[in-house]
Parts: C-alpha cells; sequence; structure tokens
C-alpha cells in the first residue's frame, strides 16, 4: 500500500493540520433562531416561496420537539439561540464561475487540507464541489458531467435551476420531523450538495465534497440530496474538517439517498472534524441525518464511513429496503481517542422481498474514548427471503476507554434469515511485541494492528480516500499507547 | 411522566405499613413510595419497549390467596426451608438486611417487596454439598394476583439445585415473583425454572455472587400470555461464574420475554449465556441481554448468544445483545440468528421417510434441546425434556424415535 | 557480538535463568539444546526485549552496547532477529506491507533510504525463493491461518529479508516435518556468513544435523550445565538430558 512509503513517525508528530483559520471576510446572520431568521435564509437565497414554507412548517415542528437524549453520550446544554445560522464569504458578485475567480485565500485553505482544488481537476479526475461555511464556492468539472446529464452543484444553485427536482426529492426520504436535528437542519439549512444523475448514466468520475466549518460559532447545516434514476451508478466522497476552536460547535446535516431501479450509490464519509483536545475541550458536535431509500427493484445504496473526528458524534446511516431485491451496506470504522464519544450504527430496514443487506463495523476506543455501535435490523412481514449479516468488533487500546454494542433486531417473516455477530477485544501484548521485534516502533506497531483490524472496511472506500483513512487512524491514536 | 394515577395495579398500595419488623416496614413503605413516583413501567421506557405492560399494569386484579410456594418433595438433608412468614414472624433478625440484596428494586419488583405476605427462605449452610434438588411449585389455580418471594441464602463451598415450577391453567392471573440468591464464595447453585402457567407472570431473580461461585440458571419458557422474566446476576467476587441458560416457545398470541443483565464487577469472572427461542402463531418472543464489564474487571470473560427459528408468518422475534465495556483486558462476544429450519435436514429427515411435519417437530425439538441438555443433574434433565415434549408437536413419536 | 554474564531473570517472580554466561562471536552458530521448561525461551524473549521477564542480576552486551536499556524495536533495528516459536496472527495485515514497515524502519535507524515498492517487491521474491515461500503467502495476512510450517517458513523468509547481525532461533524445527525441516535449514545455511552470530535454540538434536553448530550449550533448569562441540548434541541424543546433566563437564 501506498502509505507504505511514508515516514510514519512525521505522521504521528502532527496533532490536527487541519486546524487553522481562514481569516476571510464573511457575512453572518445574527445569532439565534426564530422565524425571522429563517426567512432571512431563505431571501438570502432567494428562494421559492413553497420553500420557505417548508422550512417554516420544519420549524414550527422543531419548536415542538426535544433534543433525543438515548444516545450513550453526554454533553453540556446547547443553546441553540448562541448559534449564528447564516454566515458566507463575502463575495463582490456572484458566485466564481471558474476555479479563477476563486478567492485564493480560500483556494490556499484547500491547499493546505490536502486538496489542491487544481491537482485533483489534473491528476485524480475528482470533481470537487467545496463548502465553505455555508456557501459553495467552486464546483469543478460541471461541464464535463453535464454532458453526460449528470447534475452536480450546490444545493441553491439546484433550487434556482432545477426547482421540479428539490421539490420532488426533498424530505423525500428525511421528512422535516423525523427527529429533533432533522427537523433543524430543515428550517436553517443553508446549503450542500444536490446531484441527479439520469437514466442508465454511469458516473464518469467519482463526485467529492469537503465541507469545511470556518467561522467561529457557526452551525453548519448542509443538506445533500443525491439522487440516481433508473440504471443509473455514483460514488459520492464526503470529505470534513473544521479548525480547532476552544468552544463547541454545531454540525446537524441532512442527506438523503434516493436510488431508483437498479440503479447505485455508493457513499462515503471520511469525517475528520476537529474532536477537542486532550482534555475534551472543543470539538465539534456533529448531529447527522443519513438516510438512503432504495426505491427501486434490485437498487443498491452502500455505505462507507472513516469516523475519526468530532467530540460528539451521533449518527446512523441508514437504509429502507422497499424495491425487491434492493441491496444495503455499511461499513464503518469509528475511533474515539481523548475524551470523544461517538454512537454511531445503522438501521436497515427490510421492506421488499429478497432484500440484503451487510453491516460491518469496527468501533476503536482509546484514551478515554466512549464508542458505541447502535444498529437496528428491522425485518418487516413482507419481506420475504430478506437476509442481513451483521459483524461489529470493537478494539480496546488502554482501560480508560469504553466499547458498547447495542443492536437492536427486528425480525416479522419466516423466510428470513438474519446473524448477528460481534467481538470485543484489546490490542494483543503478543502482536505489539512481534511488530516490535521486527523494528516497528510501538506506534506504529499500533497503528498496523489498527488498520487491519479495520481493513474489511477501508476497502470499500475509493484508493485515494484508503490512504487518507489510514493516515487519519494513525494521527487520532497519536498518545494512545505507552 | 408515567400517569401512575391510571396504573390500576398500584391501587392496592397502602398508605402505610403496619405490620413487621420495622426494618421491613422501611422497605416496603420506601418501594411504595418509589412507586407512586415513578410508576410501574410504560412502552417509553426502553427496557419495557416490546414488552405489551399496560396489559398488566392497567388491568384490575383481585388479590389471590396466599404467596407461599409449595415445596414439591420433601426438602433434602441440609437444606433448611422456612416459610418467610414464619421467619419474620418469630425470628425478623435472621433476615435483616437479607432481602434487596441488588439494591432498592424498581418497577415490579418493588411492588413484590411492598406487597408480598408470604414466601420461602432457603439456606444452605457452609460446606453442605446437597446433591437432591428441592423443588419448589407455584400454582397459580385461581385468577387474581399473587407475589411469590423466594429467597436462597448458600454458605462457603455449600451446593444446592433448586427446581423452581411455575403451573397453573388460569389464564386472567397475574404472578410478579422476586427470586434472589446469594451465593457465598465458592458456592455452586444450579438454579432450574420451569414456566408453564397460561397467565401472565413478571418475574425477577437477583443473583449476588461471591468469589469463585458459580450459579448456572436453566430457563424454560413454555408459552404464555405475557411472560416477562429478569434475571441479574452480579459478579461481586474475583473468579466467580454465571451460565445463564433459556428455552422458549410462543405459540397463539402468547407474548415472551427474558432479560438478562450480568454485571462483571470483579477480574477474572465469566459469563456465558445462550438463549434458543422459537416463535411460531402470532407469538412474539422478546430477548434483551446486557454484558456489563465495569473498569475494573480486567481479565473478564463473556459471551453470550441468541438463536431463534421464526416458524411462521405472524409471529415476531426481537433479540438485543448488548455490550457495554469498560475494561480493556477482556474477552466478550455476542451472536444473534433469526431463521427458519434449515431446508437441508429437513430434506435429509424427509428423504429418511420421515413425515414433514414430524421432521418440522424433531428439527424444533432439537434446537431446544441442546440448552436442556446443559443441565447437569440427570433426573432434571429427564423432567425437563419431557416439559418441552408435552408442548411440541408429535411429542409422544419424538420420545420414542430419540 | 554478544556477551551475556552471570544472567538471573525473573518471570512473575519465579526465578527461571540462574545465572547464564555465554559469548558468541561473529560468524559463529551456537545451539542452546535443553528440555521443555529449562529457560530455553525465557533466554530467546530476554535477547528481544520482551516485556514481564525481569532481569535480577547480570548483564548483557551487544556489539559492545548494553542491550538491556534497549526498547525491542531498538534491537532490531540494531540486528537482533527473534524468530518466534509461536508466530502470532495479525488479521488484516499483510505480510508484506507488514515486512515493508519493519524493513524501512530499520533502513531509517540505519540511515539508509527506504525501499520503494518496486525494489521491496523484487528483494522480497529473491528472499521467499530461499524457504520456497509461495507468493501466495506473502500477500496474505501475517501469520493469519498459517499451518505450522508455513508460519516457520515466513519466520526464516523474514529473516533473510531484514538481514540481522544476531539471529536468535526459538524451536525453529518444532512443529515441522522432516522435509519442511530440511527447507528451514536450508534457509538458514544461506544466511550464516561471517558477519552474522546465531543462536539456535531446540529440543531436539534433529535440527543440528542440518545447521551444524559450532558450539552446543546445554541449559537446563536456568543454568547451563554443559558446553561443547557438536558431538555434544549427538550425545545428548543418545543419552538423554539427565545423563548428561550428571556428567562431569568436558
Amino acid at each position: 500500500m501506498s502509505s507504505a512509503t511514508e515516514p510514519i513517525d512525521e505522521i504521528l508528530k502532527k496533532s490536527y493540520d487541519a486546524g487553522f483559520v481562514t481569516d476571510i471576510e464573511q457575512e453572518y446572520a445574527p445569532p439565534g433562531l426564530n422565524e425571522d431568521i429563517v426567512k432571512f435564509i431563505s431571501k438570502k437565497k432567494q428562494e421559492p416561496e413553497w420553500l420557505l414554507q417548508w422550512r417554516l412548517k420544519a420549524y414550527r415542528r422543531w419548536q415542538q420537539m426535544s433534543e433525543p437524549r438515548w444516545a450513550k453520550v453526554s454533553y453540556p446544554e446547547i443553546d441553540y439561540q448562541d448559534i449564528c445560522y447564516y454566515a458566507a464569504p463575502k463575495t463582490d458578485k456572484d458566485a466564481p464561475k471558474s476555479l479563477d475567480e476563486v478567492d485564493p485565500e480560500l483556494l490556499e485553505t484547500y491547499e493546505k487540507l490536502g486538496i489542491p482544488l487544481h491537482e485533483r481537476e489534473v491528476l485524480a479526475g475528482v470533481a470537487v464541489d467545496a463548502v465553505f461555511d455555508s456557501v459553495s464556492v467552486a464546483t469543478t468539472f460541471r461541464e464535463k458531467l453535464a454532458e453526460v446529464g449528470v447534475i452536480f452543484m450546490s444545493f441553491s444553485e439546484a433550487v434556482q435551476e432545477h426547482p421540479e427536482l428539490i421539490k420532488k426529492y426533498l424530505g423525500s426520504v428525511v421528512p422535516v420531523s423525523d427527529n429533533f436535528f432533522a427537523a433543524l437542519n430543515s428550517a436553517v439549512f443553508s446549503d450542500g450538495s444536490f446531484v441527479y444523475i439520469p437514466k442508465g448514466v454511469r458516473c464518469p468520475m467519482e463526485l467529492s465534497t469537503y465541507f469545511r466549518i470556518n467561522a467561529a460559532k457557526t452551525g453548519q447545516f448542509e443538506r445533500t440530496l443525491i439522487v440516481a434514476d433508473e440504471g443509473s451508478y455514483v460514488s459520492y466522497l464526503e470529505g470534513c474538517t473544521a479548525p480547532m476552536r476552544d468552544e463547541n460547535q454545531l454540525h446537524a446535516a441532512v442527506v438523503e439517498l434516493v436510488a431508483h431501479k437498479d440503479a447505485e450509490i455508493k457513499y462515503s464519509t471520511v469525517q475528520n472534524w476537529y474532536p477537542g483536545d486532550e482534555n475534551g475541550k472543543g470539538g465539534i458536535f456533529n448531529f447527522v441525518t443519513k438516510r438512503g431509500l432504495c426505491e427501486g427493484e434490485a437498487s443498491k445504496i452502500s455505505w462507507t464511513q472513516v469516523e475519526t473526528g468530532s467530540a460528539i458524534t451521533w449518527k446512523y446511516p441508514s437504509c429502507i429496503l422497499k424495491g425487491d431485491d434492493s441491496i444495503g451496506e455499511f461499513y464503518s470504522v469509528a475511533l474515539s481517542n481523548h475524551r470523544q464519544q461517538a454512537d454511531t450504527g445503522t438501521k436497515m430496514i427490510h421492506l421488499g422481498k429478497n432484500t440484503k443487506s451487510t453491516i460491518i463495523s469496527k468501533g476503536i476506543s482509546a484514551g478515554h474514548g466512549q464508542q458505541t455501535y447502535r444498529g437496528g435490523v428491522k425485518i418487516m412481514r413482507g419481506a420475504d427471503n430478506a437476509r442481513n449479516y451483521t459483524q461489529c468488533d470493537s478494539l480496546l487500546i488502554g482501560d480508560k476507554c469504553g466499547a458498547h454494542t447495542v443492536p437492536y433486531v427486528d425480525v416479522r417473516n419466516s423466510t428470513s434469515k438474519l446473524e448477528h455477530e460481534a467481538t470485543t477485544s484489546r490490542i494483543g501484548e503478543d502482536q505489539l511485541f512481534y511488530c516490535r521485534q521486527r523494528g516497528l516502533s510501538e506506534e506504529d506497531a499500533v497503528s498496523l494492528i489498527v488498520n487491519g483490524f479495520a481493513k474489511e472496511v477501508l476497502k470499500e472506500l475509493p484508493m485515494e480516500f484508503a490512504v487518507e483513512a489510514q493516515k487519519l487512524l494513525g494521527v487520532s491514536l497519536e498518545g494512545a499507547v505507552g | 411522566m408515567t400517569d401512575t394515577a391510571r396504573q390500576t395495579l398500584l391501587r392496592s398500595l397502602p398508605a402505610s405499613f403496619e405490620t413487621g419488623p420495622e426494618w421491613l416496614r422501611s422497605l416496603r413503605a420506601r418501594a411504595a413510595d418509589a412507586l407512586r413516583e415513578q410508576g410501574l413501567p410504560s412502552k417509553k421506557t426502553e427496557a419495557w419497549r416490546f414488552t405489551p405492560v399496560r396489559s398488566v399494569v392497567d388491568a384490575e386484579f383481585a388479590r389471590a390467596p396466599g404467596d407461599a410456594p409449595a415445596l414439591g418433595s420433601d426438602v433434602p438433608e441440609g437444606v433448611r426451608a422456612r416459610s418467610l412468614r414464619a421467619v419474620l414472624g418469630s425470628e425478623p433478625e435472621l433476615l435483616e438486611g437479607r432481602l434487596e440484596l441488588a439494591g432498592p428494586p424498581e418497577h415490579f419488583a418493588a411492588l413484590n417487596t411492598a406487597l408480598f405476605s408470604d414466601g420461602l427462605w432457603i439456606d444452605v449452610p457452609a460446606g453442605t454439598v446437597v446433591e437432591t434438588p428441592i423443588e419448589v411449585t407455584h400454582a397459580v389455580a385461581r385468577a387474581g394476583v399473587s407475589y411469590p418471594r423466594v429467597l436462597v441464602t448458600t454458605g462457603e463451598s455449600a451446593e444446592l439445585t433448586i427446581i423452581e415450577t411455575y403451573t397453573g391453567a388460569a389464564s386472567d392471573g397475574l404472578t410478579n415473583s422476586v427470586v434472589e440468591l446469594d451465593l457465598g464464595p465458592n458456592a455452586k447453585v444450579s438454579h432450574v425454572r420451569v414456566h408453564e402457567n397460561a397467565g401472565m407472570q413478571v418475574g425477577r431473580v437477583d443473583v449476588r455472587q461471591a468469589a469463585d461461585s458459580r450459579y448456572q440458571s436453566t430457563v424454560v419458557t413454555l408459552g404464555g400470555a405475557l411472560h416477562r422474566f429478569d434475571v441479574r446476576a452480579l459478579l461481586q467476587g474475583k473468579g466467580a461464574e454465571c451460565q445463564l441458560d433459556g428455552a422458549y416457545l410462543v405459540e397463539g398470541e402468547d407474548h415472551v420475554d427474558h432479560h438478562t443483565l450480568v454485571e462483571h464487577q470483579a477480574p477474572y469472572c465469566r459469563s456465558d449465556q445462550t438463549y434458543r427461542g422459537i416463535a411460531s402463531g402470532k407469538g412474539t418472543t422478546v430477548f434483551d441481554g446486557i454484558v456489563v464489564v465495569h473498569r475494573d474487571a480486567q481479565k473478564t470473560e463473556a459471551h453470550q448468544e441468541n438463536r431463534n427459528l421464526l416458524l411462521s408468518e405472524n409471529a415476531t422475534v426481537h433479540t438485543k445483545p448488548h455490550l457495554e465495556i469498560d475494561a480493556d483486558d477482556v474477552v466478550c462476544s455476542h451472536g444473534a440468528t433469526v431463521g427458519s429450519l434449515d431446508d437441508d435436514q429437513l430434506f435429509y429427515l424427509r428423504a429418511r421417510g420421515i413425515p414433514e411435519d414430524l421432521a418440522h417437530a424433531m428439527l424444533t425439538f432439537a434446537f431446544l434441546e441442546s440448552i436442556v441438555d446443559r443441565v447437569r443433574h440427570e433426573p432434571t434433565r429427564a423432567r425437563m425434556r419431557e416439559a418441552l415434549l408435552a408442548r411440541i408437536p408429535h411429542g409422544d413419536e419424538i420420545r420414542e424415535v430419540t | 557480538m554478544l556477551k551475556i554474564e552471570d544472567l538471573h531473570v525473573e518471570v512473575e517472580g519465579k526465578p527461571i535463568l540462574k545465572g547464564i554466561s555465554l559469548e558468541v562471536a561473529a560468524g559463529e552458530v551456537h545451539a542452546i539444546m535443553g528440555p521443555n521448561g529449562s529457560g530455553k525461551s525465557t533466554l530467546a524473549y530476554v535477547l528481544a526485549g520482551r516485556e514481564g521477564y525481569e532481569v535480577t542480576k547480570g548483564s548483557i552486551t551487544y556489539k559492545g552496547e548494553d542491550l538491556l536499556e534497549m526498547v525491542p524495536e531498538a534491537r532490531a533495528a540494531e540486528g537482533i532477529f527473534l524468530g518466534f516459536q509461536y508466530p502470532v496472527a495479525i488479521p488484516g495485515v499483510s505480510n508484506i506491507y507488514f515486512l515493508k514497515a519493519a524493513l524501512n524502519a530499520i533502513r531509517k535507524h540505519r540511515g539508509q533510504d527506504p525501499l520503494d515498492a518496486i525494489d521491496f517487491m523484487k528483494l522480497s521474491k529473491e528472499k521467499a525463493a530461499i524457504v520456497q515461500l509461495p507468493d501466495e503467502l506473502t500477500k496474505r495476512s501475517v501469520n493469519d491461518g498459517f499451518s505450522g510450517g508455513e508460519k516457520k517458513r515466513n519466520e526464516i523468509f523474514q529473516m533473510a529479508l531484514l538481514e540481522p547481525s544476531l539471529a536468535v532461533l526459538d524451536e525453529t524445527d518444532s512443529g515441522l516435518d522432516i522435509d519442511a525441516l530440511k527447507v528451514v535449514a536450508q534457509g538458514v545455511n544461506a544466511l550464516r556468513g561471517p558477519e552474522r552470530a546465531m543462536l539456535v535454540i531446540t529440543h531436539y538434536q534433529r535440527l543440528l544435523d542440518h545447521i551444524v553448530p559450532d558450539v552446543v550449550h546445554v541449559l537446563i533448569d536456568g543454568r547451563i550445565v554443559r558446553t561443547g562441540d557438536k558431538n555434544l548434541a549427538k550425545q545428548l541424543e543418545r543419552e538423554g538430558y539427565s545423563e548428561v546433566r550428571d556428567a562431569p563437564s568436558l
């Protein structure tokens, strides 16, 4: 693997590389949330009336809801009136049309993050829709994608250019009242990405979005909607980083996927939001709702996630397997070091006949980290011959961390078959010694063993993401042993 | 939170407790206060979300006469079995501090603490090894609610087998039982429970284990309108071991619900759970097993397995094996499966001339029998096997061929 | 190269090695023979620096340095290789990737540039041929699902690749049939050289027919009771450990 040639020592030395703040002029909405703010956001984005009404409906529902407290995470109360719900870089004109028009300082930000747009354009052939706080600043490769009919643009643009698609699919998988955080997002989401793959089209490149929270005291509420029409295919990558700040920041995104007949969506995430420092100060509160609907026959949705960041992670990318013969997959590596807490997993809801789901979850706890796998598999009455296989393994490093496994299984069809396996173990002293005897330092040995533990999931990631994810696991475990 | 006024089952709580020793009156009063404040569980209570608990909580029950179970056979030599009521009347100091060994009870166990009128105290002194099982029968003959209570205490290195049977055809009765076991160092207790009563039952078993003790529980639950059992084992001494096994079967509109909680509080303890269930008809089964490994419980080994056969279109299986681990030097695993009978095995049997329905029954029986086979006391094993055969179609034929 | 003086080692408070002295020069192959429980593996682990083996007395000098001061990976980088009796499996980590990481860590210590993937693959193929290790095994996870013989061959393959100055081979013959034993022994012999010392630990004389030692030590109950040439091993084979222990030293 290519990371072998990287001097791992150097990587281990790094703390949180993405922890810089870009000094750029921003436009803020005043902190706090009320109907006026919702209207302000909608107006800023020149949205049609129906969307404003949709947001207001969500806002009113949200007011009646309370924050979910069932997850095994603890955090101080969030003051929703102390958060800015809109921040956008000030630009002289409208959104830039090419990279040349993008603020050079912004481009430098991406440079530091290791995603130079130009380089990606040329070398990797990845189209990047970069979301800087709330507004999409650059979308590359749009024209090339447009040739095959693929729509890939910021959510706000899509609202203007393809209102009929947005109206049809927005909230169709995650309704506004789905949960507290989804309702909040629905009321105040500022931007995000929209992807539409037309019938029979295999998207010619990996689509990728890097999200970044920059402004202080800013919540990020992006919204992603991906629709794969009949017989199409798309692979979508999402990377996340945030600058280091002492106070906590809220991230409440919603991702909706719709796969029609014979379509396939592969959604990969490398989440490296700022996790807070060793003592648990600062860090992102990540409350995300991700759900895919396998609407059509033989459709497939596959979630792959590598979660190394955030102070709090609350996230359950799920699949509703409605179409007969549809397939749902969830591959996850989640790592909690220092004071991080992650409560993550998936839900697989089998409605259609011959539906299949696979869940592979690998949790790693180190330091004072707390890690919970929470998963639900439901096989409903009509889901004849449904199959589920779940494997969730936990690896413990050190004696102050915790690993918890909470699967819920509900089966109502006698022709279905479900298997769930879970193990919890520690890194073996004999494994560490073996590696060290061959000349590897203890940190490298841990990183190696952890990457081996997570391999089944990492191999699901597109190549360049896999390398990044491996490095991240090493960096995130810094100081975990010894 | 919960509307306690609506919970008719709570109406029988008296305003104050006037009889019995002072310490018991205060236990009862505390339990009653807690219930008045928090109420009995509702579907919103996480541990009760799959249990149709309203049918118990909101029903009207007369108080069935007498909570004392019967001793099924002669009390084996070496065992002291006494009526709780008698001891509380004559030597209450013997029981002070020995009830509620797992801490203040909640929900139905609290209700039992407040209202039990009699029960059994089984004690085996240190060093006494009792080979013959002691048999305890709770017969639910009449409709109404009863609150059986059993306390088992064993001294160091004592050994005992208890067989508890719950019987009775009254489908509108409620049995709310609490069984507590306190195992001394190196004590070995094998605890068999057979539930074959038709009515509703909520039962709790609390086990506290000292160092190197061993507790083996085998539960067989054969249907029931609503059966809910909670077993909690607290492994408090180094090297303690517990094995919790269960076999259950639902048909018709039965609801059978098994919850286990094993708390590893000390190092070098082992726990092993194997529950197997069969859901047919419109029945529902629930298994919810939790293993908690506390920070200091290094070198823990804990395993948990729940396998289910779902045999009809309208049955439902819930399973939730659950690990909470706060120590690092541990080996823990759990597994759960839900499926139907193996087609290859069925075909094999039929190819040898066995009719399909008998082949079905044979495989179903074999699936549950493997749990019963783990009971070491042979006569007990045979009895449990019989209880299973009595419930499984073609039981007589299977008895002949196996 | 290696000098052990009056080495006493305890494991969990129990004395295992009770005063061992031993000197191995570059180019020499020493065999350590002894019955089960005599402390052979303990000696191997102490040399490699495993935790839990407490040196209560004595010293080990390696290339003029105090070996006991070094962490395991530093010893490896300085050229100490332990062929494990029971190599542990590391699921998910490919053998080849593992070795590349190890070799480059060692090269870095020596001030050499890391090998790139192409050079490494070339080297690896060359070395795998020495022990006839199939290509497929080099790509599998480290020792995961390997047979006993495959594990031992893998150990020698690793040794060939890492080119140590002092190889400590702990029961490299256990669990091998005679054909596998020959292959492994050939591999070891191919690596003998004037710059390299070897400490071959074994219970059985059989291995020493194939790897002929310069010096043989008999370790019983934590002490070296006899030292001799290769004929001592033959004598042991004939007479057994108790005879040798009780006989006067040569």
